[in-house]
Parts: structure tokens; sequence; C-alpha cells
């Protein structure tokens, strides 16, 4: 036999020399074709002894933070407190402005659900907050942040501040008021589930707080009410 | 500390203990996802990929094996999965910015270096098979079960791929496809 083997033929070789009988023959008395068994040999030889590289310098920084992200992400019970402060101030200007009108009309709003000062129905006409608002600044940043802030507090009304509470003595019900908490809770819980697939969402952060306030508050309430009373009479 | 300490003190959460199983493996890890996709840049983001899914998963390691071989699989296999779904093709020509060598150099020694920018150029599929074999260690089965192919298919690659390595390693003794001289059999 006189001509070579072809590398890949010799690298077969190498691995499993009692596959090929022709070719191992042929590797016997080949000058050429031990050669290049020789280097192949030597090449995988030196493939296997490789030593590791350096990682990169700084790396573990970086791993840290991306633990931190995703700690702070599979985690709903956490909301970091950067995420509440800069929530509020991630919001352009004008929208800060709106923000803050929105909440506090939201308040008296709710306030007057809840004391039972005003009419539920007429307090309960979501077009009128934007109105006075509007009536009193023109900028239109504003009446378009209005309108997404209003869009979100839809749900402060859902959970009882636009419902009858009224309890049997005057006083709020009990029970709608555990209800209230209920979907309060409820819509945290929706907040924050938002709040994980759009961490920046500064509108969805702020209002996030506001509803845990308001169930802090809520809940303060009712348990004070039991230390007075040692029944939930609130 | 003991590793298997590090590894409980991991799984509760431990920042420190994750920072020192890192400092055991961080050059293993990076090693193999550097020789796997053949790129810096590319294996910095991979390495720090895998470590990440490491702590997240850690929870998972049972001690069956030892942590390293999970650690290292499991960055094999971030690797993989990115060059599967990477589009990239190399079209490097066969010994285009090698260092060359001489012939009497290439039998007496192949540096790291040239045999790592010799593996860099390969085609990765070429690649994937030389580096989990020849520099891992890996069976063909165990390479044919991981990249979804035959343990036949894992060999002819690995053949093509070292005759590929021949060419670009010594460009005179060999043609582009690792064939040798005139005459073959």
């Amino acid at each position: 036999m006189t001509e070579h083997l072809t590398t890949e033929r010799i690298s077969a070789l190498l691995d499993e020399p009692w596959l090929d009988t022709v070719g191992q023959e042929h590797l016997e008395s080949c000058g050429d074709c031990q050669a290049e068994f020789e280097r192949l040999s030597r090449m995988r030889m030196a493939l296997s002894a490789l030593s590791d590289e350096d990682a990169p310098l700084g790396q573990w920084t970086v791993i840290e933070a991306a633990l931190d992200k995703a700690a702070s992400a599979a985690d709903p019970t956490i909301v970091p407190l950067h995420l509440r402060l800069g929530g509020r101030l991630l919001v352009p200007g004008p929208l800060q402005a709106a923000a803050a009108l929105v909440l506090f009309a939201g308040g008296v709003f709710a306030g007057l659900q809840i004391t039972g000062a005003g009419s539920s129905n007429e307090a309960g006409n979501r077009s009128d907050i934007p109105g006075v608002v509007a009536s009193s600044n023109e900028n239109r940043a504003m009446l378009d942040g209005l309108t997404q802030l209003e869009s979100l507090r839809s749900p402060l009304q859902q959970v009882g501040m636009g419902g009858e509470i009224e309890g049997p003595r005057g006083g709020p019900d009990p029970f709608a008021a555990t209800q209230r908490l209920a979907r309060l809770e409820g819509f945290i819980r929706a907040l924050r589930d938002q709040l994980d697939e759009s961490p920046g969402d500064p509108l969805a952060s702020a209002y996030l707080v506001e509803l845990v306030e308001e169930r802090d508050r809520l809940e303060e309430e009712l348990q004070a009410s039991v230390r007075r009373d040692g029944v939930l009479t609130w | 500390m003991d590793e298997r300490q590090l590894i409980a003190d991991a799984k509760a959460g431990d920042r420190v203990a994750m920072g020192e199983l890192y400092e055991l493996h961080a050059r293993r890890v990076y090693t193999v996802v550097r020789r796997l996709v053949g790129d810096d840049h590319l294996a910095e983001d991979l390495s720090q990929e895998a470590w990440v899914r490491a702590f997240e998963k850690i929870h998972l390691f049972r001690g069956e094996s030892a942590f390293g071989t999970w650690l290292y699989r499991l960055a094999t296999n971030v690797a993989l999965n990115r060059l599967r779904r990477s589009s990239k093709r190399h079209t490097v020509e066969a010994g285009a910015d090698l260092p060359r060598t001489s012939r009497a150099q290439d039998d007496v020694v192949v540096t790291r270096r040239v045999l790592t920018l010799a593996m860099d150029q390969l085609p990765p599929g070429y690649r994937k098979v030389l580096v989990l074999h020849d520099v891992e260690g890996w069976t063909h089965e165990e390479i044919a079960k991981s990249l979804n192919c035959s343990a036949g298919t894992s060999k002819s690659q690995l053949h093509k791929a070292r005759a590929r390595m021949r060419s670009l390693i010594s460009p005179a003794d060999t043609g582009n496809d690792g064939t040798r001289d005139q005459a073959r059999l």
C-alpha cells in the first residue's frame, strides 16, 4: 500500500485502532503516516493538559448584582425601599404633580366615602376628579398623568372605598372592613406581580405604596378596635 | 471551610459562602465556557449566567456527584444552549491569524496559545466535540446525549475537528480539510 491515510482516519486509529486493521497495518509500515500519528497524538495530549484560564476580574461583583436582582424579582413579599422611594422619584415633574393631586383627591374621595360625609354616588363619579384638577391646572401632561393614575386608582374603589360599609351601630361594618382588607391584599399581590414584570414602573410602584399604607392603616384600626373593645366592633 | 459546609450555607442564601464557592471554581467554569464558545466576551457573559443559574438552582444539588462536576455540567449546558441558538458561523480561512510554527517546532511543541487560537477558529460543531472529548474528557456517548446526536456523529465530528486543527496549526502539511499530501487512502 503506497497511499497515505487521511488525517481523519489516523485520528480514528488513535482512539480505536482495533476497528481498522487495514489502516493499522499501513500505519506500521509507513513513516509519514506514523509521523502524522505522532503529531496527532501529541496534539491530543496537549489539549488534555491545557491549564485553566483566569476568570475575568470583578466577575463576582457582577454575579452578586445579578443575584440581588433575581432575588428581589423572585420574592413578591420584598419591595425594596429603593423601589418604593425611587418609584416616586422616577416620575417626571408634571406627572409627580399630577400624581400628588390625584392621590390627594383620591384620599379625600375615599375619606368622604368612609365617613359618609358625602354622597357615594357623587363622589364615585370618577370623571369629576380630572375635571376638578383640570379647572385648576391646564397642563396637558398633568391630564395624561391623571388619566393613567385614575386607571390605576379604580381598584381602590373596587376594594371598598366606594362601597357601603356602614355597620348596624352607625360605624363601619367589620365584615365589610375585613372584606375590604382581603381585596386590598389581592390588589397588592397583583401590583407586585406587575412590578415583577416591570420593576421600573413608577406608577405601579407609587400605587403599591398607597395600597400598602391603606392596608396597614386599616389593620391598625382593626387591631386598635379589638384592643379597645375586646371584640371586633370598629 | 469544608466545601460541603459552603454548599449548605449557600443553599441557605449565605452570600459569603457563595463567594467562596465562586473563588474555588471560577477558573474552571470560565475556562470550560471559554473553550466551548471561542470568544472572550461571550464567555464572560455566559460564565456569569452559569453562576447565577447555579446559585438559583443550588437547592437542587443533592450531593450525588461532586459539586464541581455538577457545576461544570451546568456551565457546559449554558454554553451549548447558547451555541445551539447562535447562528454565528465561523468562516475563517484555515490558519488565518494563527502564529505560524515551523515544522521543526511543530514536531516538538504546540503551545497553549496556538492550540487556543486554533480551537477558536474551528466551526462551532467541531469545536464543541473536540473540547468536550479531548479537553474535558467526555465519552462519545456523553457527548451524543448532550448534543442530541449519535455517538457515531460525535466520532466523525471529532476526527474532522482534529484534522482541521492539524491544518490550522501546520497548514504546510495538510490541506484545509485536514487531508495530507497527494495520495489518500
